[in-house]
């Protein structure tokens, strides 16, 4: 099903919506428990809504055409970026893993995911901006 | 890869929106096509050159590694 832009951006607000509404949810009802879950979900949140306005803001300023929100090239390079942010992430989790075993860096489940995830996220983010100033995956 | 894109382009006085909304593409995917840096798909370039009037091997070429120019 293809969206159009108006509807992506709705779903990242309301998205972005109910992640920083489950973030202060935790935070209230869980006050001192040390994770950092809902801070997490609270500045995730924060960051699809600040995304969808400005991508809104955008596009209106733009002159109105029929221009694809994507094509072949910007789904290649998505596609790539994210299976680049993978490898790292598998890379990442692997080091942690035995940064854990050495006793060097001693996480908690729920930290070493959420970080693990930050960087998935950001490094698919990254891969994907480069890619698209390179002009292509090659 | 080398491209004639806006030479073709120019030539029947087309914009790079233009193109781009003739086949489906974002403009800066027709940027980059111009200065060869995206490799596009066979259906791409048979929808470019269709645009341009012109034949595929006419609007891309390719050279070899060993110097010589691509049929």
């Amino acid at each position: 099903m293809k969206l159009s832009s108006n509807q992506r951006y709705l779903y990242r607000l309301i998205v972005g919506s109910v992640m920083a509404i489950w973030g202060l949810a935790e935070l209230l009802l869980n006050p001192g428990g040390g994770s950092v879950i809902p801070v997490a979900l609270i500045t995730a949140g924060v960051v699809f809504m600040v995304a969808g306005f400005k991508l809104r803001r955008l596009s209106r300023s733009l002159p109105s055409r029929e221009s694809p929100d994507q094509d072949e090239r910007t789904r290649r390079i998505g596609a790539w970026g994210i299976s680049y942010s993978w490898f790292l992430t598998l890379l990442f989790m692997t080091a942690l893993f035995w940064l854990d075993y050495a006793r060097m860096l001693v996480l908690t489940t729920g930290t070493a995911l959420a970080v693990s995830v930050i960087v998935m996220a950001v490094s698919a983010r990254l891969f994907q901006w480069y890619f698209f100033r390179k002009g292509d995956v090659e | 890869m080398q491209t004639h894109i806006k030479e073709y382009r120019t030539r029947l006085g087309l914009t790079q929106e233009a193109l781009a909304d003739q086949v489906r593409v974002r403009r800066e995917t027709i940027v980059f096509l111009e200065k060869g840096k995206y490799n596009p798909s066979l259906r791409l370039a048979w929808a470019v050159a269709k645009a341009l009037h012109a034949k595929i091997d006419e609007i891309f070429s390719f050279e070899d590694e060993e110097g010589g120019a691509g049929n």
